[in-house]
């Protein structure tokens, strides 16, 4: 099919090497594309908000009804819960606690989205000239996210936990039983290295162990929703199901420290 | 001219996948718009520019993605270049066999990032390997049709 003569051979060859050298240096080029995608990114998801706006309207109408009672109802129980934290923290002095530090996060907005079906990645809109920088963990108000993958000046890549290239050091919130978790590429996630006799239960809560300094302890990951015994029977794993929907994440936050 | 108005339409269809895409997704797939544009400028224009079109496609499809190697990059150009050589043996001018080089090339596709992952240690339930090989050229075929009128219409001289 292909017929090739010596000479056609020898530019081919040349052509393949400089392609697998290109393709081997592709990474050169992700911060300078972060940067130039934002802005067309922000844009479409401008629009694609407008016209949902638009699509959705009676359900909006109704959203917003429900939310403004919601609304005034939550207001009452921040007044009330301001209160009993302003005890606390009197409280808390007066019995000289060491009150561990809370973490420190950026807030930021997912402006796209990995374009393959074999990489669970999003991009935000948030970059190192806001003091992101590789490795630092991603959350929501749900729960673990993922962890930040690459920086550029106005741009990261956060690579979800859903990828199978993630795992996070993880336990069983109620019998302490660690494990690691692994994304699968779909909806759910496997903790896997669990012994024999594990302490887990479905429905049991999962959460950062904090091994890895990376993430913080505590931080909620998911909720079992099978376990089952691995092919060789040695062990055993268990279904994750994860806190934050991670197909339609928006609002992230980056823990800074 | 017609090889400006592709590379936008290139451009639109990357930023497209990486945005408003994520949207309408079918058991967590969605449709490999770069990959529809490479196949149709590897159908369209002369060895060379289906290269360059080729090359750039990858690029940008490996920019946004997870991979540390540019996969996407190689298998894009071999698709491009072996697409070219075989449009030389097999007429490739009626719908019914665009369709089937798209789910064909979609299938390969998938099937060899799949083996390059595993290969990289990478491990994935074989349900979701199963369900990207199977879904995914069918996704990719259904656009192709409306992508390639769109362009015909866009750049007619090249097609």
């Amino acid at each position: 099919m292909l017929n090739l003569k010596n000479k056609n051979l020898v530019l081919y060859l040349l052509v393949g090497l400089l392609i697998l050298f290109i393709a081997s240096s592709v990474y050169l080029l992700n911060n300078p594309l972060l940067n130039i995608s934002k802005i067309p990114s922000i844009a479409l998801n401008s629009v694609r908000r407008e016209l949902f706006g638009i699509i959705f309207y009676h359900h909006n109408y109704i959203q917003n009804e429900r939310l403004e009672n919601e609304k005034a109802f939550l207001r009452q129980k921040i007044n009330s819960l301001n209160e009993i934290y302003l005890e606390n923290l009197r409280l808390k002095k007066l019995l000289s606690y060491k009150q561990e530090s809370p973490f420190k996060v950026i807030p930021s907005k997912v402006i796209a989205r990995s374009p393959d079906n074999w990489s669970s990645v999003v991009i935000i809109d948030k970059g190192s000239s806001n003091g992101i920088i590789r490795g630092q963990a991603v959350i929501n108000n749900l729960g673990l996210i993922g962890r930040v993958m690459e920086t550029a000046a106005f741009a990261s890549k956060v690579m979800l936990i859903s990828d199978p290239n993630l795992s996070v050091s993880a336990i069983v919130q109620r019998s302490r039983q660690e494990g690691l978790i692994t994304g699968t590429l779909g909806t759910q996630l496997i903790m896997k290295y669990l012994p024999e006799d594990a302490d887990i239960k479905v429905q049991d809560k999962i959460i950062t162990s904090g091994m890895n300094q990376n993430y913080p302890k505590g931080i909620l990951i998911g909720s079992v929703v099978e376990v089952a015994y691995e092919f060789s029977g040695l062990g055993r794993y268990a279904i994750i199901r994860p806190a934050v929907n991670l197909s339609f994440v928006e609002d992230v936050f980056v823990i800074i420290r | 001219m017609k090889k400006l108005i592709f590379c936008m339409i290139l451009i639109a269809s990357g930023i497209i996948q990486i945005t408003l895409l994520n949207y309408f997704r079918l058991f967590t797939i969605k449709v490999d718009l770069l990959l529809i544009c490479m196949v149709i400028a590897a159908l369209s224009f002369p060895l060379k520019w289906s290269l360059f079109f080729c090359l750039f496609s990858g690029i940008f499809k490996d920019a946004f993605s997870a991979n540390d190697f540019g996969i996407n990059t190689v298998l894009f150009c071999l698709w491009g270049f072996l697409i070219t050589k075989l449009m030389r043996k097999i007429a490739i001018d009626n719908n019914m066999m665009r369709l089937l080089l798209i789910a064909v090339v979609t299938l390969l596709h998938n099937l060899l990032t799949g083996i390059i992952l595993m290969y990289c240690g990478v491990v994935v339930p074989f349900g979701v390997i199963l369900r990207m090989i199977i879904l995914s050229p069918i996704l990719t075929s259904i656009f192709f049709t409306p992508l390639f009128k769109f362009i015909k219409k866009a750049c007619p001289d090249s097609l």
